[in-house]
């Protein structure tokens, strides 16, 4: 309150009327802690910061206030306490926010139910000038109502005429659009509130973006101010952010309640710290955003909300630095009681801690003829022979399905199934490589894997690889990537997990990668060098030893740099690369391990732990982050051996979980409570089917045993229906390009296309070799059920059948060849689950 | 029946059509690939258009004699099949593995070199059906195997081997000019694979591997296409030889000995062994390499020049204490381990021109070469990268001093195998001599007696501009050339080649060619670059096939043109000291568009003529202008000989012509 001349009797008369009334004014507005919320009591509140100092005019501080009950349960009481300041002529409360008011100390009670806390404040500077940042205040502000996204003036090209860089990334180019451009017109400082600048945004002139600013934002306030102040610029001793802080710290768990906002609220608070030792409250500067707004929604002042329960980053985002904070949100599940299975290795109870908290059960177990067709089809891309199906069906050892995963993992098809995978990372293509190139590099992969070569050796041999692509089928991947640009987003895609593409023009938005990052990393490529040689589809890849990276934007020549690590120093002649693969391969390295534990988990889940697998940020996080670490830990201590993850994952009870869900799990999709059935994929699809018709598919000039899921890539062999079903061109590391979606086609396909169609009338198919050599029907529809799904069918399905086939005794094999059709049709024939 | 008369014209015109294209020979592949040393073997070649009369050659030094059935005379029966031709080649004891080519020419033209091995493994054939482990065809150790890729079906192999024993197994296919890339595999007797091969180093496509067996039992060797394509021929050999790349030196002077040792990539390394090298070695001249005690050899190339060796002292120094070397000197060296960089220094004087080539790969060794020059303070002056074939770098010294050659393999590989050869020379006047590159122009002939063919050389000419003679290099004496001087400055020549009067329908001769220069100057005519031109698959051609001309020899040709003069009196007038003697020009083919070369010969003492081109159409016409002085009264006579070539075949014509000298 301002000393407005009235008597010091009358001030503290309004004083006490005012605290009484903010005091019921809580207690009325508060929400009784415990009832409906599923919370209990607090027995405590804590608040942050413990003292806040505010030097200037525009400073304020973000109180968050936390409550801890008896359980240890914290949660956020922000907006329900009470702030009382000792001295209002010094500081005041507003919206859980301290603002300065005069130069002194006070003290700010803060109170919660029957706990309080007390923070003191101090209060300098307030009678001093304190001009608006050009850079911390202007460009924050212009940051934070969007001026500068992508989708507006920080677009390459800009907006009417108006361009900015994106969210200020290039002050140096702000600089000149702001003050310069245009003779200066858009910042009018003899009439700030008339600027452009200002007018725009408020729609008080035509704006094409629409009203993006109100009186009442704070940036409002310092664009304004900052006008007014004549344009400045900072000075070069003005003081830099180097980092930012968010309160809380991730970690924690929100229990969402029908009956209250208690607990599932969260105020942040955001503080940059800078060069000069000061730290200033930017929370009301800050952008931020959710990484799943159906879990949790953050407004524009910082505070969180939960919707369901879940995982959610929240990304907070000032100027060029980005911090993320992982909230879990929890609410109570009517009836549900953890049902505590047991669990068959650590994965199982990583992913049953998070159930449990997030009150998820898990599924049962799948049936013995679900396990087997899925674990052929994700060890070896293929469903499992008659033979093979009846004898596991039939034994009665309880250590069965281990003995199974044992043999998948030493099938020879094994290689070749997962050399598919590969081949779409790697870009393996006719077109890239030749002809000769190609059966080579993939002859190469397919070696790899049969040995089951451990992950970091083959990364090392990927990237470090030199000479004749012919004679060292590896050095291929410099042949597939037709520049040092492609090649370091490539080797960032697919070893780093990072999609890097943003940062090549640009500071990244979603992600701490600078351009300068970028360029730092292509350093580490840009000497390697490409010839033709004189056998055809021969390249020779080879580096030399001078040629630094400049980068584009600012000039500057890039020092060779690593995530984590920094700058790097590495000996003139040395082969850059190879400092780059000792660095990637180290078993401390925060990525490496992690991205492929995922990847395989994702492989055989059908989606990652972080998803998409090959994209990992802040802004994404893995949805269980204490399984992925360990995962990825026990990788590395098992020398990055691929078959021991592989095995250790199917032999979890969490991969061998029925997709059936349960009423506790049935809007699952992230936390592995049951196994989600998911499309066959092209290939695997098209074996399938030549698998259950028993009429194999020929691919070119082939081997006529190869299988789809077998092809070294795909344009040595060009086929419709693999085409149809997603099967990627390998333009892209990125595992996206593989297709899932379903369209039309594909349901044209199985209904009446020429391969389903061409295999249903085969003269010498399965069901017609049957049925000349004198089978009866019911062994006939048995024999195809199990070649199709595994089991025997039921009693309906079998009668149904019969019944089919019986109603055209004049045409039994037309009869049959739409019993067959039928089952290609299911979703349990289509579908892996 | 007017239809079939028409019919029966049109065909008779397409028979007796000049542009009708002729049934020249063709080799596919002979069986065996291969002929052991110090024996006789039966081949037989198979291919097309196979028919008598007809000559076989051969580029080893070996005896061909074609197999023929006898009457009931006894005579010789001509071949029967003309896509068979059954041989004996008697190659010498001492001739080393190699691969070397065999042609076939017969009157209506010469056929591609057919690629043949020397080899001291004795043949079997490929069974059928060995397409699986359980139906591997059964071979002996020391053997090698003539097979063929069946695309998508593998060939397999067993042997019996001993624990303990050492296998040595090669695919040789891109070396027999097959098109075959294979992979090959070994199996021990549990199954399991014991070692594998897709392209050995320095070789190209093809494969070799050496195993010691571990246990006694039968192995199985699994050879196929990596592309699965078919019908690749391959010659499996199965053996005790060294895996060598390379000799060491990688080379060494013609007409010298040289103690040479052979380095492989399996470590396995032969004591040096002195050869004498031939003076007429070619550039890449075979040598065998086998081990002590070893029954089979490894075929290796080392390079003949006339410069003389240096070799790399060992163990390796650092590139500050390089050795010195002087200009024109071959270095050969080794990289020992990976990352090694060798040095040589070596003074010049100003504007002093050098050349550098490095040789290796073409050699066998695995190693792209990295060159450099640079001055005493370690500044870069010149480098040239690495590539195939032989990169050469031409450098002029900026001042008189001390500079150092650097050589360092390209991807820092090194070890056993990894040899060198720099060839560094003064960059002296000289020429290259070639067939002129461009895909009409023929690198074989079909000749007759009293013909003749030109060939179409082309001359680079890297600071020589003085005259040229071209010289033929024939394995019998009749062989005439004209038109052999190339006059100073000029980059093109047309040489003809008269063959000998008495030279027969279906033999066929290989000839070379070398021009010299003022002052030593000489060089080699090679076909190297044209060859390539028109078989770009080539990826090299072999040192026995460049520079190599065939000529095969069939009947005359029809008539193209004519010289009708209208008399064969030329009265020469001694106050005049000049008299013209007119040859109208008859194009006897209408298609025949070019003209013949015409030049006079046998004009008596104090004679000259000139030769030149008048009128056109029916009024084509040469007209010899004998000039003169002092030319003795009476009768004499000299000859005028027009050359044509139409439709790849050369003929020649002659007039003689008696001189009246009043």
């Amino acid at each position: 309150m301002s000393n407005c001349g009235l008597g010091r009797n009358t001030r503290l008369v309004i004083v006490a009327s005012l605290a009484a009334f903010l005091l019921c004014g809580s207690l009325w507005g508060q929400e009784a802690s415990g009832e409906g919320s599923g919370i209990a009591s607090p027995v405590s509140v804590d608040v942050f910061p413990a003292h806040v100092r505010l030097t200037s005019p525009r400073q304020q501080m973000q109180l968050v206030v936390t409550a801890a009950t008896a359980d240890d349960h914290r949660y956020d009481a922000t907006h329900s306490a009470t702030y009382v300041s000792s001295d209002p002529q010094v500081a005041v409360v507003e919206n859980s926010t301290v603002l300065p008011r005069g130069d002194g100390k006070a003290d700010i009670t803060i109170q919660y139910g029957e706990h309080s806390k007390i923070i003191s404040v101090e209060v300098t500077g307030q009678g001093e000038p304190a001009p608006v940042s050009f850079y911390h205040g202007a460009l924050a502000a212009l940051t934070k109502q969007g001026c500068n996204a992508g989708a507006c003036h920080g677009s390459p090209s800009g907006k009417g005429g108006f361009r900015l860089s994106l969210r200020a990334f290039d002050p140096e180019l702000d600089k000149l659009t702001l003050i310069r451009e245009e003779f200066g017109r858009r910042t009018n400082p003899h009439q700030p509130e008339a600027s452009l600048l200002l007018l725009k945004p408020l729609m008080k002139a035509p704006h094409g973006g629409g009203l993006q600013m109100t009186k009442r934002d704070p940036a409002y306030a310092l664009l304004r101010d900052w006008i007014a102040e004549g344009c400045q610029l900072d000075p070069p001793s003005a003081p830099r952010c180097v980092r930012i802080e968010v309160y809380p710290p991730s970690g924690r768990v929100l229990k969402l309640s029908e009956a209250t906002n208690i607990g599932r609220e969260q105020q942040l608070c955001v503080l940059a710290h800078f060069d000069d030792g000061s730290v200033r409250d930017v929370t009301r500067l800050a952008v931020y955003s959710s990484s799943d707004e159906q879990v949790a929604e953050v407004s524009t002042t910082g505070l969180t909300k939960g919707q369901d329960r879940g995982e959610a980053a929240i990304m907070v985002r000032y100027m060029e630095f980005v911090e993320s904070v992982y909230l879990t949100f929890v609410r109570e599940a009517p009836g549900f009681a953890w049902s505590n299975p047991p669990a068959n290795n650590y994965i199982d109870e990583l992913v049953y801690g998070k159930l449990q908290q997030l009150k998820y059960l898990p599924s049962e177990l799948c049936s013995d003829d679900e396990f087997l067709r899925r674990v052929y089809l994700d060890t070896i891309g293929v469903l499992p022979t008659l033979e093979e199906t009846q004898t596991f069906l039939a034994d009665a050892a309880p250590d069965k399905r281990s003995k199974v995963i044992d043999r998948l993992l030493e099938r020879p098809e094994y290689a070749r199934f997962w050399a598919l995978k590969w081949g779409d990372l790697l870009r393996m293509t006719k077109k890239a490589v030749g002809e000769s190139g190609v059966h080579k590099y993939h002859q190469w992969l397919l070696r790899s894997f049969a040995a089951n070569e451990p992950y970091d050796q083959f990364a090392r041999e990927v990237l470090t690889a030199s000479g004749s692509t012919l004679a060292n089928p590896a050095a291929n991947f410099y042949r597939t990537t037709a520049d040092v640009n492609d090649t370091v987003e490539s080797v960032a895609q697919v070893f780093l997990g990072a999609r890097l593409q943003c940062a090549k023009c640009h500071n990244h938005p979603f992600e701490r990668w600078t351009q300068d990052n970028y360029y730092g990393m292509a350093s580490f490529f840009h000497r390697v060098q490409r010839k033709t040689a004189g056998r055809p589809d021969e390249s020779f890849i080879f580096t030399t030893r001078s040629g630094e990276v400049t980068q584009p934007r600012t000039g500057q020549t890039m020092k060779p740099w690593l995530p984590v690590a920094g700058e790097v120093d590495i000996a003139a002649d040395a082969d850059r690369r190879k400092a780059f693969a000792d660095w990637l391969t180290q078993k401390e390295n925060p990525y490496f391990a992690k991205i492929e534990a995922n990847r395989i988990w994702a492989h055989l889940f059908g989606r990652g732990i972080v998803d998409p697998p090959d994209d990992f940020r802040d802004s994404n996080p893995p949805s269980n982050k204490a399984l992925l670490e360990a995962l990825a830990k026990d990788f590395a201590e098992y020398k990055f051996d691929r078959k021991h993850l592989i095995r250790t994952i199917l032999n979890s009870r969490t991969y061998q979980a029925s997709s059936r869900p349960n009423e506790f799990n049935k809007d699952d999709v992230r936390f592995f409570s049951h196994y989600q059935p998911r499309l066959l994929s092209a290939e695997q699809l098209l074996d399938a089917i030549c698998h259950v018709t028993g009429v194999a598919e020929k691919f070119g000039a082939l081997p006529a045993d190869m299988k789809a899921t077998q092809l070294p890539s795909p344009d040595m062999a060009e086929n419709e229906f693999l085409k149809i079903f997603g099967q990627p061109e390998r333009q892209t590391v990125c595992e996206c390009e593989r297709g899932d979606d379903s369209n039309l086609g594909q349901a044209l396909q199985l209904f009446n296309g020429p391969v389903v169609h061409g295999k249903l009338r085969h003269e010498a198919n399965r069901f017609r070799v049957l049925l000349n050599a004198g089978k009866p029907d019911e062994d006939i529809v048995r024999t195809l059920y199990l070649a199709a799904v595994c089991r025997q069918p039921s009693e309906g399905e079998l009668k149904a059948s019969l019944a089919h086939i019986a109603s055209k005794p004049d045409n039994r094999v037309e009869a049959l060849e739409d019993v067959c059709w039928a089952i290609l049709n299911t979703n349990e024939f289509l579908f892996q689950h | 029946m007017r239809q079939t008369a028409l019919l029966g014209v049109l065909l008779l015109a397409y028979a007796t059509s000049p542009a009708r294209v002729t049934a020249q020979p063709t080799l596919s592949f002979a069986q065996p690939h291969a002929a052991l040393p110090g024996q006789t073997t039966e081949v037989t070649l198979h291919g097309d258009k196979l028919e008598e009369p007809l000559s076989v050659w051969s580029s080893f030094p070996a005896q061909i004699e074609i197999l023929r059935e006898l009457d009931e005379t006894g005579q010789p029966k001509p071949n029967p099949d003309p896509k068979t031709l059954r041989l004996r080649v008697t190659m010498p004891a001492d001739a080393p593995v190699s691969v070397g080519g065999l042609v076939v020419g017969t009157k209506s033209g010469v056929s591609e070199p057919l690629v043949f091995m020397l080899d001291d493994l004795p043949s079997v054939t490929e069974m059928a059906n060995n397409h699986s482990p359980e139906a591997a065809q059964e071979i002996p150790f020391l053997t090698a195997v003539d097979g063929v890729c069946d695309g998508t079906l593998f060939d397999y192999y067993r042997l019996s081997a001993k624990a303990g024993q050492r296998i040595a197994v090669e695919v040789v296919a891109q070396r027999l000019g097959s098109a075959l890339d294979p992979v090959l595999r070994l199996i021990d007797p549990a199954g399991k694979e014991v070692a594998f091969i897709d392209d050995a180093p320095a070789l190209g496509a093809d494969a070799r591997l050496a195993a010691v067996c571990v246990q006694d039992g039968a192995y199985v060797l699994e050879v196929r296409d990596v592309q699965y394509h078919s019908g690749g021929r391959y010659r499996l050999r199965v053996g005790d030889f060294p895996l060598v790349d390379t000799t060491f030196p990688l080379g060494g002077p013609r007409g010298a000995s040289t103690e040479f040792r052979f380095t492989g990539f399996d470590g396995l390394a032969t004591a040096p062994t002195p050869l004498a090298i031939s003076d007429l070695a070619p550039q890449q001249t075979p040598l065998a390499a086998r081990l002590p005690n070893g029954q089979s050899s490894t075929m290796v190339l080392t390079a003949v020049s006339l410069l003389p060796n240096t070799i790399e002292p060992e163990p390796d120094i650092s590139p500050e204490a390089a050795s010195v070397v002087a200009a024109p000197v071959a270095i050969n060296g080794q990289f020992q381990a990976p990352g090694d960089r060798d040095a040589y220094r070596f003074s010049a004087k100003k504007d002093q021109k050098f050349v550098l080539r490095g040789i290796s790969r073409t050699l066998g060794s695995p190693s792209y070469l990295l060159m450099r020059i640079r001055d005493e303070k370690g500044a870069t002056l010149a480098e040239a990268g690495a590539a195939n074939p032989v990169e050469a770098l031409a450098w002029t010294a900026p001042t008189d001093g001390d500079y150092q050659l650097e050589v360092e393999e390209l991807f820092q590989n090194g070890g056993p195998g990894h040899a060198y050869r720099l060839e560094f020379e003064f960059d002296a006047p000289r020429f290259s001599l070639a067939l002129k590159n461009d895909k009409n122009t023929p690198h074989t002939f079909v000749t007759h007696a009293d013909g003749a063919f030109a060939l179409d050389v082309q001359i680079e000419r890297q600071g020589y501009e003085g005259p040229i003679r071209l010289t033929l290099h024939a394995p019998r004496e009749g062989f005439q050339v004209r038109q052999e001087q190339v006059p100073p400055g000029a980059k093109e020549a047309k040489l003809l080649v008269l063959p000998p009067a008495d030279i027969q329908e279906g033999e066929l001769w290989a000839l070379r060619f070398t021009g010299e220069g003022e002052q030593g100057v000489q060089a080699e005519l090679s076909t190297a670059v044209l060859l390539k031109t028109k078989r770009p698959e080539l990826l090299e051609v072999p040192a026995w096939r460049d520079g190599v001309i065939h000529v095969a020899v069939g009947a005359p040709p029809e008539a193209f043109f004519g010289l009708t003069p209208k008399e064969s009196l030329l009265t020469f007038d001694a106050t005049a000291k000049n008299a013209t003697f007119v040859l109208p020009l008859e194009r006897k083919n209408k298609e025949y568009k070019t003209d013949p070369i015409v030049w006079v010969e046998g004009l008596p003492s104090g004679a000259s003529a000139t030769v030149k081109k008048e009128g056109k159409d029916a009024d084509e016409r040469f007209e010899v202008v004998v000039t003169g002085e002092g030319l003795t009264a009476g009768e004499h006579a000299f000859s005028i000989y027009a050359y044509g070539d139409f439709n790849g075949r050369g003929t020649k014509t002659k007039v003689e012509v008696k001189l009246k000298v009043e």
